[in-house]
């Protein structure tokens, strides 16, 4: 097709790389199940990353102080400090650090801030020779491209792919197939390396300004010999390395490892002050080069900011759905890859860059479960999106059609069922296509011509009038749910009427989440206003807030806090919740009845549960789970996936579609042996539920009130 | 972690150890730092009977050793992790480039956690000790195809040798 994207077709070819496919699933769910594990039995976990994000806030701050104090102490140290205020500064400090000592072989340790400047190239350049020394880097380097993972750089080659390098680099006729081989081949060949090297290049994972000491985190040992066997060692870092303490340090350390890849601790942390290593003193120097390199512009930009407190642990990009399907060179920029790695190209690389890649963001939020320093990486990417607006007026059609369904569910359902046929006429999606990007394959859901809120007005229930509890709910019927799936907001009141409880709407706008996932901030803030303005009178006159749509109830709950004034935002968010979520905290409070007395006749009723990300982020899905499981009447399954990968308006654009279908098909390989009903509290979840594998999926609410219904019918 | 941590109730036992790791990897060259216990057990005596050359850390047949001897400033026993001083004597080269690394502690240099050996890292700072490593088991490696190594750059086998 003429003018397609061209991210599509990188897409295409990541999908369709059986290769990569393999090595991105061992991997990225490899670590995540390993960083769970060793975060299982934790219960520091929370207090640590509380505190680690306070010691980055603290000095991000004032960092202009901590590193004079760095400076003073590492040169105190017998070091020497090099301030660069962008990758060329830095570059042409080591190429003349070289050339005064007359270097000739330099060794290197895996940096990221290295490639981020193109330091190797630079050196090169210079007729200097650069080996990388960590394995996977080593690879890279040989095939001459750019790591693909922040801890794995070379996840993409296969053993034949690095034997064929291997071959070439070392002139073997017949090199080895078998890793271990392969691997000892590398470190002889890399010994003669270390030992004839004049120089030894490493990054820095922390320096701790009180005692003037850098710190490396590794496994490979190849940083301990790059910084102990040449006579000159040069350690490159962001302004953002700087920690204040050792006791600083520690926080870190029992977190970055553990995220990372699991470990408890890294087979080697050097803590290096100054000059060290084999050769005796007056033999042997140390340079810190700290280089800006738009870090400053992330700083000075309170959106963004939060940007500078990560370690680069990678555990956000192994959890994260699109990057699990596609890997780092297509959903990365120029160095930084993923989610964060979006924010780090705004810094260092600018807007554009970022922009590139910022659509691949579905902002699921699974990543703020795992960042050890609690990063909003959606909200980052959010604000990217947002800022990109103005860059390119290409994409607004679209965009401004996801982000504003409000007006328009409204008139599909005045008008549906016309609104519906045509929505289904191939001219009509071909058009759609063509202008607002929205893929021509994909199934749109279908106008309600009786929206829930008709209906909840219209309706003439007796027991709205005879339930009398103590609790009362306002209940926020989302756009989604009101002109899509009526159905499921019509059980939820019918069960918490049930339950006793009385309910009325919520005369709501949209949450703003549509609006958000486009980003357009000013238009989600307008509706947040309005929404917390009438939600803050409705709590004040005692009223819970319930809804069942976990996207919209978690902007509710996480997103208004970036919109408006926290203290308010708070209020709303303490006393907001999805239907089932409301459910768990009424049981937990005995207030609920019917749940123990749901017991089956014969035999348990097999469910399967998919879970939603957003709700995993707030930690309402834990609840659910515990809501689900203390059912007598069900035996429910959990299906773990990183996302459904539809996410909202994600899978139906074009651009995207392709990857959004390759995500469910994973999803569907996890359904495929389980028996039972499946339930799916996500609106767009169950949308792809359905295409991906045929099967219905319901909300959970409506399986409870079904079970209630069937109730009542056994005893009347 | 992958290492070995041999206790042993005297100095005998720690020296036939060492002879008995010698012996097995047929090691005639080894790196021996310069740390307090190596002089109270007499290393460099044990040495030069089992015919073991010692290698100085800036000669530059130092890749040639097949054994590494340190001591430690601590061990830490929830996470098998060694933390080395370098300004103690225990070597930045002798924990790394041979394949084997022994290191010799006694009991009471045993740490619970990471945040009790913390303390002794603190005090050896505030003596004006700059350098420093945690080790955890051997070196390793994962980047080819997600297939574990050990040995990769540093050491394969890592033994604590605990006195009373």
């Amino acid at each position: 097709m003429k003018g397609r994207d061209p991210m599509a077709q990188e897409i295409q070819g990541a999908i369709h790389n059986a290769n990569l496919q393999e090595a991105l699933g061992r991997v990225t769910e490899g670590i995540s199940f390993l960083r769970h594990l060793a975060f299982q039995d934790f219960p520091e976990y929370e207090k640590l990353r509380t505190q680690a994000r306070h010691i980055k806030e603290e000095t991000i701050a004032n960092l202009d102080e901590y590193l004079k104090i760095l400076k003073e102490r590492v040169e105190g140290n017998g070091g020497t400090v090099y301030f660069a205020q962008d990758g060329a500064q830095a570059c042409r400090y080591i190429m003349e650090l070289a050339k005064r000592h007359k270097v000739k072989r330099i060794v290197k340790s895996k940096s990221m801030t290295a490639e981020e400047i193109d330091l190797n190239h630079a050196l090169e350049e210079a007729s200097l020779e650069v080996i990388e020394t960590d394995m996977g880097e080593r690879i890279v380097q040989l095939a001459r491209e750019r790591p693909s993972h922040l801890i794995g750089p070379a996840i993409h080659k296969t053993k034949e792919e690095v034997a064929e390098l291997f071959a070439r680099w070392l002139k073997l006729p017949e090199p080895p197939r078998d890793v271990q081989a392969l691997t000892h081949l590398a470190r002889n060949a890399l010994q003669n390396a270390f030992l004839s090297a004049d120089m030894g290049i490493t990054g820095v994972n922390f320096a701790i300004a009180e005692t003037g000491t850098i710190v490396l985190v590794e496994n490979e040992g190849n940083i301990r010999l790059t910084t102990q066997l040449p006579p000159i060692h040069v350690a490159l870092m962001g302004i953002e390395k700087v920690i204040p303490s050792l006791d600083d340090l520690l926080v870190y350390l029992a977190l970055l490892p553990r995220s990372g890849t699991g470990q408890k601790l890294t087979s080697y942390i050097s803590l290096l002050s100054g000059p060290s290593g084999r050769l005796s003193e007056g033999n042997r120097e140390f340079h810190l080069v700290i280089i800006d390199n738009g870090r400053s512009r992330l700083r000075n930009d309170p959106d963004l900011r939060e940007t500078l407190y990560c370690i680069r642990c990678g555990a956000c990009l192994n959890i994260c759905a699109p990057y699990q399907g596609v890997g780092g060179h297509v959903y990365g920029g120029r160095t930084y890859m993923g989610g964060i790695g979006c924010a780090w190209e705004a810094g260092v690389s600018g807007l554009k860059a970022a922009a590139h890649f910022n659509g691949l963001c579905t902002t699921c939020a699974r990543c703020t479960e795992v960042c050890p320093v609690k990063i909003d990486i959606p909200w980052l990417n959010t604000i990217i999106r947002h800022k990109a607006q103005k860059l390119d007026s290409r994409l607004s059609l679209s965009q401004k059609l996801f982000g504003r369904t409000e007006h328009l569910n409204a008139w599909g359902s005045r008008l549906a069922p016309l609104s519906n046929w045509w929505l289904r006429q191939p001219l009509t999606r071909t058009l759609l296509g063509k202008l607002f990007h929205i893929d021509p394959s994909r199934a749109l859901p279908t106008f309600q011509r009786q929206t829930f809120v008709r209906w909840f007005e219209k309706r003439r229930n007796p027991q709205r009038l005879t339930s009398n509890g103590a609790r009362k709910v306002a209940f926020f019927p989302d756009c989604f749910t009101n002109h899509f799936d009526p159905e499921v907001a019509r059980a939820a009141v019918n069960v918490l009427e049930r339950s006793g409880v009385r309910v009325r709407l919520v005369p709501y706008r949209c949450c703003g989440r549509a609006a958000l996932s486009q980003g357009f901030i000013e238009e989600a803030r307008k509706n947040a206003e309005h929404n917390v303005s009438v939600l803050l009178a409705l709590i004040d006159e005692g009223y819970d807030i319930v809804g069942v749509e976990p996207s919209c109830i978690s902007a509710v709950q996480t997103d208004y806090h970036h919109l408006l004034e926290r203290d308010a935002a708070e209020k709303v968010a303490q006393a907001s919740y999805e239907i089932m979520e409301y459910l768990a905290l009424l049981r937990r409070r005995g207030e609920l009845r019917w749940n123990s007395e749901l017991v089956s006749e014969q035999q348990k009723m097999k469910v399967i549960f998919h879970g939603h990300c957003q709700q995993k982020a707030t930690g309402g899905n834990t609840a659910v789970i515990e809501f689900l499981n203390s059912l007598p009447t069900l035996e429910t399954q959990l299906v773990e996936v990183s996302c459904c990968g539809m996410a909202g308006s994600f899978g139906y654009k074009r651009e995207y579609a392709g990857l959004s279908r390759h995500l469910a098909q994973k999803l569907a390989r996890k359904l495929e042996g389980l028996e039972g009903r499946i339930i799916a509290s996500g609106f767009s979840c169950r949308a792809q539920i359905q295409e991906a594998t045929g099967r219905a999926a319901i909300h959970p609410i409506v399986l409870m009130a079904e079970l209630l219904e069937h109730e009542a019918q056994k005893v009347s | 972690m992958g290492g070995v941590a041999k206790a042993v109730n005297n100095r005998e036992e720690a020296i036939g150890y060492l002879v008995d790791v010698l012996r097995r990897h047929r090691a005639k060259r080894v790196i021996l730092s310069n740390f307090p216990l190596s002089d109270e057990l007499g290393l460099e005596r044990v040495l030069k009977q089992t015919s073991v050359e010692v290698i100085d850390e800036e000669a530059d047949d130092v890749h040639k050793a097949e054994i590494g001897l340190t001591g430690v400033l601590v061990a830490i026993a929830d996470s098998g992790t060694l933390l080395l001083d370098g300004e103690a004597g225990d070597g930045g080269v002798a924990s790394i480039l041979p394949p084997v690394h022994i290191a010799f502690l006694r009991e009471s240099q045993m740490r619970l956690n990471l945040a009790e050996a913390f303390i002794d890292l603190k005090l050896a700072f505030a003596q004006g000790h700059k350098e420093f490593v945690l080790i955890t088991g051997p070196s390793r490696t994962a980047d080819i195809e997600q297939t574990l190594i050990l040995g990769v750059h540093g050491p394969k086998e890592i033994h604590a040798v605990v006195l009373p």
